[in-house]
């Protein structure tokens, strides 16, 4: 089986107002797949449902209708024991690094937190060593482990929570906007980064963000989207080279202008 | 620079306040020359002199010793309700905040009436309902006083719940306890310091008010507030001493845990406040 | 007649807890009046507080060294009250984050209004009629529903052109745009740039843009000057930096944007710190031995183009 993650019609809807009377449709019967160690990535502007659709995957939201499947298996309908294992399979990257990591902590309790969370390694040694092996593939030292948070510069920041969700030695990467906090020269670092780190260890990426030429270069597969719902879908050729959809051309425009 | 040299001033000078007034209550029994509560007739009302330098009482006892022993009661009172509303203040706060929803609506009702009775009034009723012992004293500063911490519990709790670290602790499958105990609280702490320093400051006034009222610690007891009213109050045109070494012991004595405070709110703001871009 | 804006020897630092922090070393530089001035650099290049020294507006731990001249006016030693008449008047600000600039509980109408009344130069009947104009200017069809309403009713591009509006309330000679694309797609990238171009053409003002868009300053810059950790190590037109970058971290910035093939610059390299030399030298992949020892000089080439490298002189 090649996809690791399927949506089928996945909705969400947001009601307010006093009454709960007005609702908007967040995200709008949205289908797509992953497929085992590819990038598949998400293109939209802001406001177009493409984080509400991660935390929907995370399970920080639950779904309106729909089946989110995550090898096969319906990830609402997981028992207890399954779902921590899926939270470990499935981990998520934030737009803003600084404020994934806990203030208040050393980097290393952060590090470990998942660790023990997990119950992944039985002594602090061992615990240790699989954070000093991580650290090293993403090219930190480990004499930052020993800041905090505030202390350490966006990159370093950005590296670290990866080295994070890698602890867990996930299968699905969820990257919203990872880099759009950062200098060009540092998405470049970590977009590199991001490409060995799926070559070495098999990961599937759901890469999110509002500029399509980073996906140009990260990935395999695109899906456009526009207020909640997926207008396009098709391989990175497909929509590079002959965007059908007004939206998708619209987008692809604002880009060319700038050459 | 100069901001600095003015906090470390102000940290140094309420710092050492705070401290003498603590060592001087906690070594009472060396420090002061005479029993506090021995009464001698034929002494009383005596100015200040060698023997007594800050003089005698109505009843002939030394006052000096009176003062060194006074802070005891109302000082002890005062930490041990200010962590009693606290505690109560940060579990029903977090509880508020972290649950939402339901929970919080009714939270919020509650402490709106708390907070819609008057405060002085509610402790007077209580206390002369219960009668004057230190747990109804506490228990009255808890009453009144728990409805400002778990206000101020709640919107941090708020805050800090919409930070992406939460966020990201709840993708990995952490559990609400370990959210809150772990990253929860840490990261208001600094806000609960500040907030604990200052309330104690009000809260030895609240008792010293209590005691002047002649509802808080009781008189055979050395305390501040009791030496201002009891029979003070009608020798103070003779024998003025008697208000004088009480009174500025209290003045000092909350004005620094004040200063402390406002120290400790300005020396986290400027933790958190790092240059980093501008 | 706008005059020049004039900086000599500015040096911005800030005292932390951990020491001295160095923003802004020694820059010497003009902008030309009629000129849109980019200024590039990566976040913590002192960009911004270069660009915020200018109008005074920094927080008060901030130490400022050197002189800035608006024509014959020194503006650092200027007392407050002459400065706030330039401050609006003379020298506009358009604010980072536009959303988080405007003010959420009052009306835009009293917010323009307020931007006009300030340095009062007319009475409100004229203020009225001028906020229409300049709505209308600013692309809004109907700016009466628009005056009406707060900033929260409106989308980003919307609070973008408001701001804007609001910092050429007065019509300012000059104009300093602070990260006006940071966080935004691309579309709205498109419109942003519209505003600016259209600032320019109908006020004739002159304008200094903050950013670390490349795109932007390429597309919108007459010249451009780059910042690497509080130093102006390049300069020139807008057209030669980007064909023909001279330094060698405006060539790696150039390099890494995603259509010219995303190479990052390399991180410092700790063989080479501490050192004495050019401040690019830990990264720098063109550096010899003799760039951790000196410290280059400002060289101006033939061509007018300015740049702070040991390959050059």
């Amino acid at each position: 089986m090649s996809d690791i993650l399927e949506l089928r019609a996945v909705c969400r809807t947001f009601s307010h107002g006093i009454f709960h009377t007005h609702t908007t449709k967040a995200v709008d019967r949205v289908s797509f797949s992953l497929e085992r160690g590819k990038t598949f990535g998400l293109v939209g502007n802001s406001g177009c449902g493409k984080t509400t659709l991660s935390r929907l995957i995370t399970r920080v939201l639950p779904l309106t209708s729909g089946q989110i499947l995550f090898e096969g298996t319906d990830i609402t309908r997981f028992p207890r024991p399954q779902a921590k294992h899926y939270h470990r399979a499935v981990q998520m990257i934030f737009q803003n690094p600084e404020a994934s990591l806990d203030p208040s902590m050393r980097l290393r309790d952060s590090l470990l937190e998942p660790l023990s969370l997990h119950h992944i390694g039985h002594t602090q040694t061992e615990r240790m060593e699989r954070i000093a092996h991580m650290l090293k593939l993403v090219g930190l030292p480990e004499s930052l482990l020993s800041r905090y948070p505030h202390q350490i510069s966006g990159g370093e920041a950005q590296r670290l929570v990866i080295c994070r969700a890698l602890l867990l030695e996930p299968k699905i990467l969820l990257l919203d906007e990872p880099t759009a906090m950062l200098d060009v020269s540092v998405q470049a670092s970590i977009l590199h980064l991001l490409r060995a780190l799926q070559q070495e260890l098999g990961l599937t990426y759901l890469y999110i963000t509002h500029d399509i030429e980073l996906l140009a270069w990260i990935s395999d597969r695109i899906g456009v989207m526009q207020q909640g719902q997926l207008v396009e879908l098709g391989s990175r050729e497909q929509i590079l080279n002959a965007p059908a959809h007004p939206y998708t051309r619209a987008l692809l425009d604002a880009y060319t202008h700038w050459k | 620079m100069t901001q600095r040299k003015k906090q470390a001033i102000k940290l140094i000078a309420a710092g050492t306040v705070l401290a003498l007034i603590v060592l001087m209550t906690i070594f009472a029994p060396y420090l002061a020359p005479y029993d506090p509560t021995a009464v001698q007739m034929e002494q009383r009302l005596l100015a200040p002199n060698a023997a007594h330098p800050l003089g005698t009482d109505a009843l002939g006892r030394d006052v000096l010793s009176r003062v060194i022993y006074g802070g005891r009661a109302s000082l002890l009172l005062a930490v041990v309700a200010t962590c009693c509303s606290m505690g109560a203040g940060l579990f029903i706060g977090v509880l508020a905040g972290y649950c939402e929803g339901i929970v919080d609506t009714i939270i919020s009702g509650i402490s709106n009436i708390f907070q819609g009775l008057p405060s002085t009034i509610l402790m007077i009723a209580l206390v002369g309902i219960l009668g004057s012992s230190n747990s109804s004293i506490v228990l009255a500063l808890v009453l009144t006083s728990w409805v400002g911490f778990s206000r101020l519990v709640r919107g941090e709790v708020l805050k800090v719940k919409q930070a992406l670290y939460i966020e990201g602790m709840r993708c990995i499958g952490a559990s609400h306890w370990r959210i809150i105990w772990r990253h929860i609280l840490p990261n208001i702490r600094t806000t609960l310091i500040v907030l604990f320093t200052t309330r104690v400051g009000r809260v030895v006034l609240s008792v010293a008010g209590l005691s002047y009222l002649g509802l808080g610690i009781q008189p055979p007891t050395p305390d501040w507030g009791e030496m201002i009213s009891g029979s003070a109050r009608r020798y103070f045109r003779s024998a003025p001493h008697l208000l004088w070494a009480p009174g500025i012991c209290i003045i000092l004595l909350t004005l620094s845990i004040h200063l402390l405070g406002d120290f400790l709110r300005d020396w986290f703001d400027v933790k958190q406040d790092l240059v980093k871009e501008l | 007649m706008t005059p020049d804006i004039t900086i000599k020897d500015l040096s911005v630092c800030f005292e932390t807890a951990q020491g001295t922090v160095s923003a802004v070393r020694d820059l010497s530089t003009t902008f030309h009046a009629g000129r849109i001035s980019g200024i590039i650099g990566e976040s913590g290049s002192g960009k911004s507080i270069m660009g915020m020294s200018i109008l005074r507006l920094l927080p008060n731990t901030a130490k400022v060294t050197g002189s800035c001249f608006l024509g014959k006016d020194e503006l650092y030693s200027m007392p407050l009250k002459e400065l706030r008449k330039v401050r609006g008047a003379r020298i506009g600000l358009i604010p980072q984050n536009p959303s988080a600039s405007l003010d959420p509980v009052m009306k835009i109408r009293h917010q323009l209004m307020e931007a006009i009344l300030t340095h009062g130069r007319t009475d409100r009947k004229a203020a009225a009629q001028q906020l229409t104009a300049l709505l209308t200017q600013f692309g809004f069809d109907d700016p009466q529903t628009i005056l009406k309403q707060y900033a929260f009713q409106m989308s980003g591009g919307m609070n973008q052109r408001l701001v804007s509006a609001l910092g050429l309330a007065c019509q300012p000679g000059w104009v300093i745009a602070d990260e006006p694309t940071k966080g935004l797609d691309a579309i709205l990238r498109n419109q942003v740039y519209t505003v600016l171009r259209q600032i320019h053409e109908t006020y004739h003002s002159s304008m200094i843009v903050i950013t670390h868009d490349l795109d932007l300053a390429c597309r919108l810059c007459d010249d451009i000057r780059v910042l690497y950790q509080g130093q102006l190590i390049e300069q020139g037109s807008a057209q030669e930096i980007m064909e023909t970058p001279l330094h060698p971290y405006t060539l790696g910035l150039l390099n890494a944007m995603p259509r010219r093939g995303m190479l990052p610059i390399p991180p410092p390299d700790p063989a080479r710190l501490p050192h004495t030399g050019c401040i690019f030298y830990p990264r720098c992949p063109q550096a010899s031995a003799r760039c951790g020892q000196e410290v280059p000089p400002e060289v101006t080439l033939e061509t007018g183009r300015k740049v702070r490298c040991l390959l050059y002189v």
